[in-house]
């Protein structure tokens, strides 16, 4: 079994846990004996909640480990607090309540309330996209927010969110000393 | 009490370190002026860092790039990995009248422990464009002149490559070519196949391989990350290289945290008799005199103090006469060219670390070549090919267990390369000073006022289109071609606004790099350069420098100094 104990360390020595910030959720409540408690800083408890759920069905762990055993959630937090601009914390922050909203709309349930399928469902509805589709995201991704057209903006909002969330997954999970030793 | 000097040299980048060692071991005492902190060989934070060690895996905090504003728009520099080697853009402001991208490292060994090592000496071909097409001004040097010092400044730094035999990229001093790799070799049969005067060759590097020895430095171990310094000193910096060779001599004082605020003339003796400067820590103002002054502060950097040099016999900047000090100021056009993919190949090993590129020598308006382009000059090509890696699907909306599995495994290979164009010299391309806007040493700032014109932009057009017609012939599949930025530093090659010529009418300096007006006042970065070329030019500074200090030495000897 992996050496998740030893990720979980590696990754703890790696981060140092000594961050400000005031709001402790637990993420790895689906292994209890790994069970451990993260900080989050740019994103509330509640969507802490949405972003683990996510991680884990981005890059699942299977017989190898996923992004949920890097802790991946805390690095997109810690990345969205530092490394985004204040204009692009704008938008994730309304990115992420404009996703809260469409998974009221599509599952009837509150993000926090939600289980693996709900959230299997968003990515079905949102990422389950002709390539078409997936270029116009893209080529609205590219516009200027406070330029676009009212009516496009929720997608803007939506897409940022959902794009960011995976992009920073790949980014913590690909250049982790686990992966890139595994790789190697 | 400052004391006196044989010589001073301002500056510590790649040609300050050439002008100290050589002063130096020809028995010079020798004052080393840095404006920034000191940074000895080894002194390199990053240097051994892997991905994984820096808190956001590379990328810049927003707050980080708030202090680094207009240099984080090369997209590269201000990386995590690299960003301690570049000032602070809010303690060292400059003015765009048009945008220019001033990225400056301001330590002991300057951008020389930044540069991207490509060593390729100019020919005839460049030595002779400008008097050949009446553009500006004559170069007062032909390529017999420098091709000696090319060689000892080769043999010292240590280069590897492959000499090709061409008239127009002329043979170097070299150790063992890096390899190319499978895809490589691949696309250069091809344009040798399809084309007579195109060449793939692996780049010239200033990467030690081979068996010459080069005191307190180790061949290169393919860490792919000299941009953070080498512990190895396995390419080639003052740090590493001259400024422990000069220190050798026990003829060299440096000085870090020392700004030069001009240089001081003495109109009596029609000669500079030393410098004053302005401790960058202290603010205090000291004066130290010597026999030559070797100007090595960059381009920018070197013009700036011979502007604020202003005296009753120069008003308008040291050495002056000619109204040219600032202007023709130039840089390489890049950034454009062509990406490919091929799906061959799949089952060769690779591993992404070799820290080196090939490159497509000049082809373009060749003596012996095609017919001639709708623009002068021409331009080379620096690429690689290489395995993609996760990054590849950034712009995908695919998840899951498959998605995971399938970027654990190298992804098809993919290939990319950028031309670099020559950029004519235009007079109107200048920078000036401010004396509106001092900066927190009281010095002017620095006002940029330069685009690139016509020439560079129908040679942008050619370049892409001959990049993606290369690699269609080659066989690569989805190519495509890319022209982005196009601003005035970002090749990060300014040069020519001290520029050498015959005339002191028309130019600064004289084919010995002495202004024109002031024997014992040496000009050797870039600033001195009469046209750009296409290659990338840090070996001819380096091997004018040597040559310039050569000279130097022997006026001294004679007492012409």
């Amino acid at each position: 079994m992996m050496d998740r104990r030893t990720a979980l360390k590696n990754m703890a020595l790696s981060f140092g846990f000594a961050v400000s910030g005031t709001t402790i959720i637990s993420v790895f409540n689906s292994c209890s004996d790994a069970k451990t408690t993260v900080i989050s800083e740019f994103f509330k408890a509640s969507e802490m909640y949405s972003i683990s759920q996510l991680v884990d069905l981005l890059l699942p762990t299977t017989t190898t480990i996923g992004a949920k055993d890097l802790n991946i959630a805390r690095f997109i937090d810690k990345m969205c607090q530092h490394v985004l601009n204040a204009e692009q914390q704008m938008e994730m922050k309304l990115g992420t309540e404009e996703f809260s909203k469409r998974f009221n709309n599509i599952t009837g349930k509150v993000p926090v309330d939600g289980n693996v399928e709900d959230y299997q469902k968003m990515l079905t509805t949102y990422f389950h996209i002709s390539e078409a589709q997936q270029d116009a995201v893209f080529e609205l991704l590219d516009s200027d927010y406070q330029l676009l057209a009212h009516d496009l903006k929720p997608d803007y909002r939506l897409y940022t969110f959902l794009t960011t969330v995976r992009e920073l997954s790949l980014l913590g999970f690909f250049t982790s000393q686990t992966i890139m030793e595994l790789e190697a | 009490m400052n004391k006196a000097y044989d010589a001073i040299v301002i500056g510590t980048g790649i040609s300050g370190g050439w002008a100290a060692k050589e002063l130096c071991e020809h028995g010079l005492k020798t004052l080393v002026l840095e404006r920034g902190r000191m940074v000895n060989h080894g002194d390199y934070p990053t240097a051994t860092k892997d991905i994984w060690d820096f808190e956001f895996r590379g990328k810049p905090s927003a707050a980080a790039t708030a202090n680094q504003e207009t240099q984080s728009r090369t997209g590269f520099v201000t990386q995590e990995t690299t960003a301690h080697w570049f000032v602070n853009d809010l303690e060292h402001p400059y003015n765009e009248t048009k945008r220019f991208d001033w990225i400056r490292g301001y330590h002991v060994g300057g951008r020389s422990l930044t540069w991207g090592r490509q060593a390729l000496r100019m020919s005839d071909l460049d030595f002779e464009a400008n008097k050949l097409e009446g553009i500006a001004v004559d170069w007062p040097i032909r390529y017999k002149d420098i091709a000696p010092w090319y060689t000892k400044v080769e043999q010292f730094i240590g280069v590897c490559g492959e000499n090709l035999g061409l008239p127009h990229l002329p043979d170097s001093h070299l150790s063992p070519a890096m390899p190319l790799n499978e895809v490589e070799k691949d696309f250069k049969d091809q344009i040798s196949k399809h084309y007579k005067n195109r060449h793939l060759t692996m780049g010239r590097f200033a990467n030690l391989t081979g068996d010459a020895q080069h005191t307190g430095r180790a061949n290169c171990a393919y860490r792919n990350r000299c941009m953070r310094g080498c512990p190895l000193g396995a390419y080639f910096s003052s740090n590493s290289s001259t400024l422990p060779a000069a220190e050798r001599t026990g003829n060299m004082t440096l000085r870090p945290y020392s700004i030069v605020s001009e240089i001081v003339y003495d109109d009596i003796s029609k000669k500079a008799t030393g410098v004053k400067i302005i401790d960058a820590q202290t603010h205090e103002t000291l004066e130290f005199s010597a026999k030559i002054i070797f100007c090595c502060a960059s381009t920018v950097g070197t013009t700036s103090i011979l502007l604020q040099s202003k005296s009753e016999r120069f008003p308008n900047g040291l050495g002056n006469d000619s109204g040219e000090l600032g202007h023709n100021l130039m840089d390489h056009h890049f950034r454009v060219g062509a990406t490919g993919t091929t799906t061959k190949f799949k089952q060769v090993p690779y591993i992404n670390n070799r820290p080196a590129s090939f490159h497509i020598p000049r082809f373009r308006n060749l003596k012996d070549g095609e017919p001639q382009s709708n623009f002068l000059r021409g331009y080379s090509f620096q690429g690689s090919a290489s395995r993609t890696d996760w990054r590849r699907a950034i712009k995908e909306l695919s998840y899951g267990e498959a998605l995971k599995d399938k970027l654990l495994k190298p992804g098809p290979w993919r290939i990319g390369m950028t031309g670099f164009g020559e950029c004519l010299p235009y007079h109107e391309n200048k920078m000036t000073l401010d004396d509106t806007k001092k900066d927190q040493w009281g010095l002017p700032t620095v006002t940029f006022d330069a685009e690139f014109k016509k020439n560079e932009l129908e040679m942008r057009k050619d370049m892409q289109q001959e990049a993606i017609k290369m690699l269609k012939l080659a066989g690569f599949e989805d190519v495509k071609g890319f022209d982005t930025a196009l601003y005035l530093g970002h090749a990060i090659h300014e040069m020519g606004t001290a520029r050498m010529g015959h005339d002191p009418k028309t130019s600064v300096l004289n084919k010995f790099n002495q202004i024109h007006a002031v024997s014992n006042v040496y000009v050797t970065d870039g600033s001195c350069m009469t046209s750009s070329g296409n290659q990338n030019p840090s070996l001819t500074y380096m091997a004018l420098t040597a040559r310039a200090v050569d000279h130097a030495v022997k006026l001294l000897k004679q007492n012409l100094l």
